[in-house]
């Protein structure tokens, strides 16, 4: 019994140990079964059941770009907007079939076979196969639905209008950063903000989005809203060819502004280049990209005399009609200046001066202010700085001044003439509007408004000075008016009141120490109507082989665009103007 | 004794079990739905790429080189002079001096002035004000 019994025992014992283990190992195996069952739907959720449309997921790939800000005209005209390219790479290591990706993707990428073949070494973890692929290769390929091939959208900066106003915008990169005019002036502003890669784990070369964050989505960059007019902008830039052309010139620049708030309605230089092929233009050529309206200085010549003369006025020192004695020469500074015809002109008074172009008269007067005075006006005035424009690459010009190592006396009598005295065309124009403006200096401005989803930024004009009184402006207007009947007729237009100064500059060789004996500086600024300016313009047209003078080359070239400008910014005619009044 | 023991493991990695079950369920479900909203945000992004697209297109078409181009082709000529014909009772705008449009042409990226902005009435009503003040103008004119 008791053998019995422990075998019994024994026997209990051992069953319950085998029912404990069986039972152990049968809910093990449901936990493993349930793990599987869980790591199965990981997998199906992860790869194939929540994986994008892979077409979808190619296309757009794990990063998103943002869109620059466009860039539009005063009329909601657009002057730059975006389009795409596609950078094409591909994860070889991961390509299934290697062969059949090189028999489709070798035309559409148009690389031969080996170099395709070459790129795609199944060892290689990376390879970019094309940097900027058009959107319909890129649609081609997704098609494809190629795994391990990835497309991903490149912002291309497109302007609509081709060369229309290049200067003045500039041009995007291939880096997509802003480069010249607005475009790199304003390229923080412009810049969106690109998605980052959101996920937690990688899988396939794609992100797994446990933690993408929906706001964290692409931020489209605000759009600029400018002051310049594209009809305006394209008369100007046609009319400015046209005239190149027509004189044999080399060059020219017009700038259009509204002198009441500095507002610029055209900016035009020639020769320019297409922004949407900037990388066409030839290392030699890249000078071409400089906007000449603000980053390169000239000698303004006679139309500076509106400076000079606006001194005289404002200080005291003459009147409009002063007279001086013209003998054909002055000394200043022991040299001596003459009139531009080596004529003498007798008895003249400072209307003459201007009418003429006298740079005798307008010496005498320079030297009647003495040189303290004469630079503190040019100061005023603006040159020897930037004017603040919202543009990339302004420079300041460039003004002798006195007790400076560089300057002697004979400056004071050749700077009032605009000779041996740098400016740009925007400081010379923005330097006359003061005039027109009632002496009122403002600082011009290209960009109206930043729109940046419900904020709206709106650019108020901005005063700079008051750098000579009303009274001395209007005076200096009726002179200007006469100067312009009497030495520019070619600038006229029936039934409307111009006031303007022409400039024949000659040009300084440095390398020759010498001014060209030759060519000149063709230049007229007006504004018009005269004493109710509704715009002022200048015209510059540089090495005029046909015909040197200003009065001759930049004037007529005036008329025809004021003429046409009187049309689009509404303006009747004076008679019917000041009769409405 | 051992029984116990394999019981409270047993019940512990139930527990656990049940508990990674719940923590998987959820984060696929988050994944589910996050790739549910990415996917909508890259097609909402591949759609405006497409409007962008368009939208240069139809600006090309419409630069004003083509359109001069376009004209020339049909037989017009350019314009030699230019006057501008005084029309009694019409009352000139300041096109110079006038606001700008505020909002591209097309009506895309469209936006709206501040609340408490006083500026100028701009598009529509501009052009409404101003053709009501010329029919005003003209009435005043008539005999």
């Amino acid at each position: 019994m008791i053998v019995r019994g422990r075998i019994t025992q024994e026997d209990d014992n051992s069953w319950a140990k085998e029912k404990a283990f069986r039972r152990l190992v049968f809910l093990i195996a449901v936990l493993v079964g349930v793990i599987l069952i869980l790591v199965a739907q990981l997998f199906r959720l992860q790869v194939f059941g929540g994986a994008p449309d892979p077409e979808l997921a190619m296309l757009a790939s794990q990063e998103t770009v943002a869109s620059r800000g466009i860039i539009l005209d005063r009329n909601g005209y657009f002057l730059a907007l975006n389009t795409y390219e596609y950078e094409i790479t591909a994860a070889p290591n991961i390509i299934t079939d290697t062969q059949y990706a090189i028999d489709q993707l070798s035309p559409l990428l148009d690389l031969s076979r080996d170099d395709l073949a070459a790129l795609l070494d199944p060892k290689n973890p990376y390879a970019l196969l094309k940097k900027r692929a058009s959107k319909e290769t890129a649609e081609a390929i997704a098609k494809l639905k190629l795994q391990g091939i990835y497309l991903k959208p490149k912002l291309r900066r497109r302007y609509p209008e081709g060369q229309l106003a290049a200067h003045l915008l500039g041009f995007v990169n291939f880096d997509c950063n802003g480069a010249y005019g607005l475009e790199g002036y304003h390229d923080s502003v412009l810049k969106g903000m690109d998605i980052p890669q959101g996920g937690e784990a990688y899988l396939n070369y794609q992100a797994v989005p446990i933690a993408f964050d929906p706001l964290a989505l692409p931020q489209e960059g605000p759009y600029l809203v400018l002051t310049l007019d594209r009809n305006i902008q394209y008369l100007v830039e046609r009319e400015l060819a046209k005239a190149v052309a027509r004189y044999q010139a080399e060059s020219g620049t017009i700038i259009v502004m509204d002198p009441r708030t500095g507002a610029i309605l055209a900016m035009a230089s020639y020769p320019s280049y297409d922004p949407n092929r900037f990388y066409e233009v030839p290392k030699e050529q890249f000078d071409l990209f400089v906007n000449p309206a603000v980053s390169k200085w000239y000698e303004p010549g006679s139309v500076f005399k509106v400076v000079t003369m606006a001194a005289g006025l404002e200080t005291g020192v003459v009147t409009p009609d002063s007279t001086y004695f013209d003998s054909g020469t002055i000394e200043v500074g022991g040299w001596t200046i003459f009139n531009p015809d080596r004529k003498a002109h007798g008895w003249v008074t400072m209307r003459d001066i201007l009418a003429y172009s006298l740079n005798v008269g307008i010496a005498h007067v320079s030297t009647l202010l003495g040189e303290e005075r004469f630079y503190e006006y040019v100061r005023r005035f603006g040159f020897g700085r930037k004017t603040g424009i919202d543009l990339d690459g302004e420079i300041e010009g460039y003004v002798r001044m006195p007790g400076s190592a560089n300057w002697s006396r004979v400056d004071l009598g050749t700077n009032s003439f605009g000779q041996g005295i740098d400016v740009t065309p925007l400081q010379m124009i923005t330097a006359v509007a003061a005039v027109a403006n009632h002496g009122l200096l403002m600082k011009p401005y290209v960009v109206d408004r930043i729109v940046d989803g419900q904020n709206v930024i709106v650019t108020q004009p901005t005063a700079v000075a008051q750098v000579i009184s009303a009274q001395a402006a209007e005076q200096l207007t009726d002179m200007l008016v006469d100067a312009v009947e009497r030495g520019a007729e070619l600038a006229m237009v029936p039934d409307y009141e111009i006031a303007g100064k022409t400039g024949t500059a000659q040009i300084f060789i440095p390398e020759e120490g010498q001014y060209d004996p030759e060519l000149t500086i063709a230049s007229f600024a007006g504004y018009a109507p005269a004493h109710d300016p509704r715009f002022i313009m200048l015209v510059k047209i540089d090495k005029p082989r046909l015909d040197p003078w200003g009065s001759e080359v930049a004037a007529p070239v005036f008329r025809i665009i004021a003429e046409r400008l009187f049309a689009l910014l509404d303006t009747p005619s004076d008679r019917v103007r000041l009769a409405s009044r | 004794m051992e029984a116990k023991a394999t019981a409270k493991i047993l019940l512990v990695l139930t527990v656990l079990g049940i508990l990674s079950w719940l923590c998987l369920s959820q984060s696929s479900k988050v994944a589910v739905l996050n790739y549910s909203i990415r996917d909508k945000e890259l097609e909402k992004a591949r759609l405006q790429r497409e409007n962008d697209e368009l939208l240069a297109e139809i600006m090309e078409l419409a630069s004003v080189s083509r359109l001069e181009d376009m004209t020339l082709g049909l037989g017009y000529v350019p314009v030699d002079e230019v006057r501008y014909v005084d029309i009694p009772g019409y009352i000139p705008g300041d096109a110079s001096r006038e606001s700008v449009v505020a909002e591209p042409m097309l009506g895309i990226n469209t936006s709206v002035a501040p609340e408490n902005s006083k500026e100028e009435p701009t598009g529509i009503s501009r052009w409404w004000n101003r053709v009501v003040s010329q029919f005003v103008a003209w009435t005043k004119a008539q005999p």
